[in-house]
């Protein structure tokens, strides 16, 4: 008798295939032109820590020193660039949006499959994912130590247990916003436990646990000294450490945040449409049908969004935490949707009607941006028209399905309604997404920024460049006093240039070359001896940020009114080149 | 008191607590053999690891000075803790509280009783300006520290150059003042609180180990029985039974003992207030100053700072001449209610910590191993020594030596009490000795590397032995309580003590040390590089021969304080090599050895005669040429020792011995204690102006700068808030002990140079300092720009402070070229700051 023999080779399997396919959009939408846009001042602070450090210099402490750290080895491997200093947190997205795959026993293979292509679309993880700092890091280091003790729990596998210790350690490294994270947690936990739901977990093996507590310190500790501070050879490393709890144990101080309250709802109204319509009637479904840990993961997302809500020093970006575990809840109704009908009469009559309601739904759209167009929507009554044909669209959209479930079946409605929808408004969370990721213009109208900068910055170190070429001969060596911090913004941009000097101000009897100074400082130094060219660095929304005067017209077109701030960039009249 | 400032205790007191959490297992794992499980020194050791941890990591680069590498140290801590705490067993620690959560109670409350006492003192007497000693220094150091993002701190008086000081508590006072966002206006006099109250907890717990280590007597029976009722400690017991926590109040004796009493100067003050005693009197007993103090006819003083006479008590005469010679022999009390930041206060608590190491030694001396290679004790404990002992050297240098001797001496005791007095005790104890030595400096090598000693090495005291008189009124209060316990000792083994051994060491000690005092002087003279040290101490007009014969004189005339010292010493060594008596085997008298806490407190008595009778024949050659810093550095610690021997011993004859040793013994501590409570009684009072406030309590210790001094203080504020780290100041230069070096002194940004005569102390001489000084007279009363621009260009000066103390010192005409030359940052009524724009731009 012979035993049938077992192919060990992998094979590939639809599900790694589609696993394969979202992880290659997730890279598409986190890598493209990663270094479009010049850091903000939070993100170059961060990249100056790791820049600072490679060339022997006391930069600032990173809040990220996993970020930092890491960021320390691309630089010195590939130089620094915008894109570099982006390409860690980046490339810790697309693991991200692929550690559903480690719930699957869970949350059960579609549900897991349709969380990740999920979250790879998600505008909030997105615009995390480009923007440099531990953010995603953190989010990462969070799921897998949080995917790591529930397979521990399920499979007494010590393995799984070492890989929580060690993904807390890397969490802890990678800055505020991993306690952000564990908070959420935290609180989504105690409401779970205070509704009353239990979810179906099996107990630790406490003997497996007690005997590897060391080992998993040692781990723990060792990922956190590892990545953190790249096993003390990157020293701010453990500054940083320090440095991240205070700034965010200072988040609670009242007033700490760029961002007021309303930020958040309407962050998440705006930006993750898809996953907060569909996770809410998820949620809704599971609590019939009495789905205990897609209710645990709505709770988590609950609880996350209480504490982002009531943080003081909250970040629109904080709303990672409650997609993370809400994309789940959202998954687990589209995957009761994506089975297609048997009955090939009901698989038309769906396709009809998904047809139907994708096309109201862009025609709705369409009447909704003709509106937004509008200077004065109130003052016409055409565009009040376009208003009200955008509520009778929708209206039909529900006749519509109210028909399909009457001629057809109620099941085929549903889903009609369910695809339709799933497909606008991932279209729509793409489009958001795109605009997140900075890819259109108008990224200072954006809520999720606190304060980008904007192309102006570039333009004027290529202008400084022009200048340099002119007098000294190669585009960095010329003498520039900026008044500017050297951890900002500015700073970053223009590290290139070795005699660049950073004051707090202009003295009497200054004489460089080539100062730089904000608009407002009326230096009397930089008189007749200098020519000057003002540049707008910065642009973002006003402090009252969630009152533009059209909001339909920000919401479709992002357009708003924005405030800049201006640098001068003053050239002495004697540089060689000026005025030729 | 402000409803800010309870705020600000209870931040500080939050701080200090987890800091004492954090260490409490480590204490428990590591001082292992203290009944009290470390509890009592925990917050002095989670200080001490937190501080250290947060220096080392700082001073390598890994951390920044800032809340955030507090933190990081404090985690560092809570985790070597945690890994401790699984070492030791987390059930026995549950257990132990548990059962002990009286005891627990007990020291928190004194704790909490202790700091509230202190920060209400301090609110009542919180300046740092007219207060006196060297209050603006140690503020100065606070605040470099706290502006300073790296270590070694910068010099605040001297820029372009590192702190050269031990200034390791002034890093972990710094750190609590940043870690808890308390000001550190407020965080200087809650540190003297902290302190305080430290202290009192660390010799309160000191205390209570030595006596919980006691059985009463007669609680055991048959053959276990003792005469002497000390035997086998509690850590003998089940842990899960509760010590008798009734034992913390007689081990409070050890807190009022070091803090609650002072010297006996305050009686005499009080009787010469009075108008008693004849000028006789007071001329025979001859402490500085006293016998012209005003007679009140009360036995209240009420001349100006008559409580700092008490720091003066022993009083050194010119042989020649007979003027006054200075002599510092402050005491705890008499620090703390100066309220000096100092490092001998700053260490204080943490010789209590080196203590309690001591005393875990003697109960545990169990040796240890690293790869096969035996060592004298396991490497935990190695550098829990390590950390300690060697840290007390950054806290206070003269400390490392001191109680070196006592832990290790400490771990002989236990050594000998295991396998007897053979050679490989005292080897392990040397090779104890060595690691601790050069470990201890090695982990805090780069304090080491950026300091440099006024210390020149050591020289003979052959004539200015300390008059009896002035020695007994500076210990009397503690020589009473010696002599209780040591008497009682030896009358116990009356028949055992070889008081032939007693005799030789009397002799030897005291003949010793003079033959050494005169063969050290001899050396001296015979080393050309070293003669003139001798012959500048011999009057004009006295030749060799008669130098010789008036220190032989003077030896022979006031040799009471020496022979007395010299007869404790005797009686320890005495006692410690005690045999048993070989007559009546029913009833022993075991040798102190054999009794770890007696045997320790032998050894802190003998320490502190040691200490007492060192200044009596040898001196530290330091910038002050007389022995005036070897007696208060000495004496301080002497007077700690002395207090927890004598806390411990009181008990001891209480509980063994009979009706009429017991009664007399309550006398004399009923004698000691009503004397010693006099100075307190009288002098809280005076310092804190009968606990009057015109403006009400406060906490903060620039409230009166700011209110004579409005001008400058809103200067200083300014400096405070926009002057960047490495900024340098220029302001006058003036003598210690005054106003000047104020802006640099109350933001911490670094000044050309602040006092000169301390800067050469702590640098050992004049290098660093160069011509600063005459260089800051020659900027402010310059008129040629180019050479006053040239010398503020050549120290880096950014901005220039022209107020009523430059006019005041360099002319009123002072900040003409100023005026003309550079551009005003800022100006008030009367003080205007100066900036150098060149100087901004070149960086």
């Amino acid at each position: 008798m012979t035993t049938p023999r077992t192919d060990p080779r992998p094979r590939l399997t639809l599900e790694a295939g589609l696993y394969a396919l979202i992880a290659v959009l997730a890279a598409a939408l986190r890598i493209y032109h990663l270094g479009g846009h010049p850091l903000n001042e939070a993100e170059a602070r961060e990249a100056l820590a790791a820049f600072r450090f490679l060339q022997g210099d006391a930069g600032p402490l990173p809040l990220s020193p996993a970020y930092a750290s890491l960021t320390t080895i691309l630089f010195l491997l590939l130089g620094s660039s915008e894109a570099i200093a982006r390409l860690t947190p980046a490339l810790a997205g697309v693991a991200l949006v692929l550690t559903p795959a480690l719930f699957k026993r869970d949350l059960g293979r579609p549900t897991a499959l349709i969380a990740s292509a999920l979250l790879a679309i998600s505008p909030t993880l997105i615009a995390s994912s480009r923007t440099a700092g531990g953010q995603t890091l953190a989010a990462l280091a969070l799921a897998l130590a949080l995917a790591g003790w529930l397979s521990f729990r399920q499979t007494g596998d010590r393995r799984w247990f070492l890989l929580a210790a060690g993904s807390l350690g890397a969490g802890l490294a990678s800055g505020p916003a991993f306690f952000t994270g564990v908070a959420g947690l935290v609180i989504g936990w105690a409401v779970m436990r205070l509704s009353g739901l239990r979810p179906d977990l099996p107990g630790a093996d406490s003997e497996v646990m007690k005997g590897n507590l060391g080992r998993a310190a040692l781990v723990g500790i060792g990922t956190l000294v590892g990545v953190g501070a790249l096993g003390l050879i990157y020293r701010p490393g453990l500054g940083g450490l320090g440095n991240s709890i205070v700034v965010w144990a200072g988040g609670f101080r009242p007033g700490s945040s760029d961002y007021p309250l309303g930020s958040i709802p309407l962050a998440l109204v705006t930006y993750e449409l898809l996953s907060l319509v569909f996770g809410a009637v998820g949620l809704a479904t599971a609590w019939f049908a009495k789905d205990g840990r897609v209710q645990a993961a709505g709770y988590l997302a609950v609880g996350a969004y209480l504490f982002v809500l009531l943080y003081p020093g909250r970040a629109v970006a904080d709303l990672a935490w409650v997609i993370l575990p809400w994309a789940p809840v959202a998954a687990s109704l589209l995957a009761r949707l994506v089975q297609a009908p048997r009955d090939p009469e009901e698989r038309w009559a769906l396709a009809g009607h998904v047809t139907v309601v994708v096309v109201l739904a862009a025609f709705m759209w369409l009447n909704l941006a003709d509106y937004a167009r509008a200077a004065q929507p109130n003052a016409d009554p055409a565009n009040n028209t376009r208003l009200m044909l955008v509520l009778a669209t929708l209206g039909l959209i529900v006749v519509i399905t109210a028909l399909f479930a009457a001629g057809w079946a109620r099941d085929v409605a549903a889903r009609g309604l369910g695809w339709g929808a799933a497909i606008a408004l991932g279209l729509y969370t793409l489009g958001a997404g795109w605009g997140l990721a900075q890819l259109r213009p108008a990224a200072a109208a954006e809520i999720w920024n606190a304060r980008p900068v904007m192309d102006g910055l570039p333009l004027l170190v290529s202008t400084v460049n022009d200048v340099s070429n002119r007098s000294a001969g190669t585009p960095w060596d010329i003498d520039v006093v900026l008044r500017a911090d050297r951890t900002s913004a500015m700073g970053w941009a223009f590290r290139g240039f070795p005699k660049a000097r950073f004051v707090p101000e202009l003295g009497a009897t200054i004489a460089d070359p080539v100062v730089i100074a904000p608009l407002e400082d009326q230096s009397p130094a930089l008189g007749s001896a200098y020519v000057g060219q003002s540049f707008a660095v910065t642009e973002s929304l006003p402090d009252s940020r969630l009152a533009p005067d059209n909001w339909i017209d920000w919401l479709v077109f992002r357009n708003a009114e924005v405030q800049r701030s201006h640098v001068v960039l003053w050239v002495r009249q004697d540089v060689q080149g000026i005025g030729e | 008191m402000p409803f800010q400032d309870l705020l600000y205790s209870l931040q500080w007191w939050l701080a200090v607590t987890l800091a004492g959490l954090a260490a409490w297992p480590i204490a428990a794992w590591l001082l292992r053999g203290l009944p009290d499980k470390g509890l009592g020194l925990a917050r002095t050791l989670g200080l001490l690891l937190v501080g250290y941890a947060f220096w080392a990591l700082t001073v390598l680069g890994f951390t920044r000075n800032n809340a955030g590498g507090i933190l990081v140290a404090f985690g560092l801590v809570a985790g070597l803790s945690a890994w401790a705490g699984t070492r030791f067993g987390w059930g026995r620690l549950g257990e132990w509280i548990r059962a002990n959560w009286r005891l627990a109670l007990g020291y928190e409350i004194l704790f909490v009783a202790a700091f509230g006492l202190w920060a209400v003192v301090r609110a009542y007497n919180p300046p740092i300006m007219s207060a006196g000693g060297e209050k603006w220094m140690e503020y100065a150091f606070l605040n470099a520290i706290d502006r300073s993002s790296s270590f070694p701190p910068m010099d605040p008086w001297l820029s372009g150059y590192a702190i050269s000081y031990y200034y390791f508590g002034y890093v972990i006072v710094a750190a609590l003042a940043k870690v808890t966002g308390v000001p550190m206006s407020h965080g200087f006099n809650l540190g003297i609180a902290l302190l305080f109250a430290l202290t009192a907890l660390g010799a309160t717990g000191v205390a209570f180990n030595l006596i919980a280590l006691v059985r009463p007597r007669g609680r055991l029976a048959g053959s276990e029985a003792r005469e002497d009722g000390l035997g086998e400690s509690q850590e003998a017991r089940s842990e899960s039974a509760p010590l008798a926590w009734r034992l913390f109040f007689p081990a409070l004796l050890g807190f009022v003992l070091v803090l609650g009493i002072g010297n006996f100067e305050g009686v005499w003050e009080a009787v010469h207030a009075k108008g008693w005693g004849s000028p006789a009197l007071w001329n025979w007993l001859d402490i500085h100053n006293l016998s012209d103090a005003p007679v009140t006819g009360s036995f209240r003083p009420d001349d100006n700072y008559w409580w700092w006479r008490a720091s003066r008590t022993v009083n050194d005469r010119d042989w020649a001449s007979g003027a006054h010679v200075e002599v510092i022999d402050e005491f705890p009390f008499f620090s703390f209610l100066l309220g000096d930041m100092h490092p001998h206060v700053l260490a204080l608590p943490f010789a209590f910590l080196a203590m309690g190491l001591g005393l875990s030694l003697c109960l545990n001396p169990a040796r240890g191993a690293v790869g096969g290679r035996a060592l004298p004790l396991d490497p935990g404990r190695l550098a829990l020594a390590m950390v300690i002992l060697g840290g007390l050297s950054f806290l206070n240098t003269w400390d490392f030596p001191f109680y070196l001797f006592v832990v290790v001496a400490a771990y002989l005791l236990g050594r000998v009490r295991q396998e007897g007095w053979g050679m490989p005790a005292w080897l392990d104890a040397g090779r104890l000795a060595l690691i601790v030595a050069v470990g201890g400096v090695l982990i805090y090598l780069p304090f080491y590397t950026g300091f440099s000693s006024q210390a020149r090495g050591i020289l003979p005291n052959v004539v200015f032995p300390t008059q009896w008189q002035q020695f007994a009124t500076m210990f009397g209060p503690l020589l009473i309580v010696l002599a209780a316990f040591l008497g009682w000792a030896l009358h116990a083994r009356r028949r055992s003590v070889s008081w032939r051994l007693f005799g030789w060491t009397l002799f030897a000690v005291a003949a010793g040390l003079l033959l050494l005092s005169l063969m050290l002087g001899g050396l001296l003279l015979l080393v050309p590089s070293t003669r003139g040290l001798v012959q500048s101490a011999i009057p004009s007009g006295m030749d060799w021969g008669q130098a010789l014969g008036v220190a032989v004189r003077l030896r022979f005339t006031q040799s009471v304080t020496a022979i007395a010292l010299a007869a404790i010493i005797a009686a320890i060594a005495a006692l410690l090599f005690v045999k048993p008596h070989e007559k009546d085997s029913h009833a022993p008298d075991p040798s102190p050895v054999e009794i770890p806490p007696m045997a320790f407190a032998l050894v802190l008595a003998g320490t502190g005669a040691l200490l007492a009778l060192g200044p009596e024949f040898l001196y530290l050659h330091d910038g002050f040429g007389t022995r005036m810093n070897t007696v208060f550095k000495f004496y301080y610690q002497a007077w700690a020792l002395w207090a927890a021997a004598g806390a411990f011993g009181v008990y001891y004859v209480f509980t063994c011995a009979g009706p009429l040793a017991r009664r007399l013994t309550g006398v004399g501590l009923t004698l000691a204690l009503a004397l010693g409570f006099v100075y307190p009684a009288l002098a809280l009072p005076s310092k804190t102006n009968d606990f009057q406030a015109p403006s009400g309590p406060t906490l903060d210790s620039t409230a009166e700068f700011a209110q004579y001094n409005p001008d400058d203080y809103k200067a200083v504020q300014w400096v405070r808030a926009n002057l960047k780290e490495g900024d340098v100041i220029l302001e006058a230069v003036g003598g210690s002990y005054t106003g000047f070096g104020r802006v640099s002194a109350f933001s911490g940004v670094p000044a050309l140079l602040g006092w000169p005569w301390h800067e050469v102390q702590w640098r050992g001489g004049m290098d660093e300092i160069g011509s600063r000084e005459s260089d800051a007279q020659a900027i402010y009363t310059g008129r040629d720009w180019d050479s006053v621009d040239l010398l503020l260009d050549r120290y880096g000066i950014d901005y220039v402070v022209v107020g009523p103390l430059e006019r005041s010192k360099y002319g009123p005409a002072v900040q003409r070229i100023f005026d003309q030359q550079l551009q005003k940052a800022y100006e008030n009524a009367s003080v205007t700051i100066y900036r150098r724009p060149e100087m901004e731009a070149a960086r």
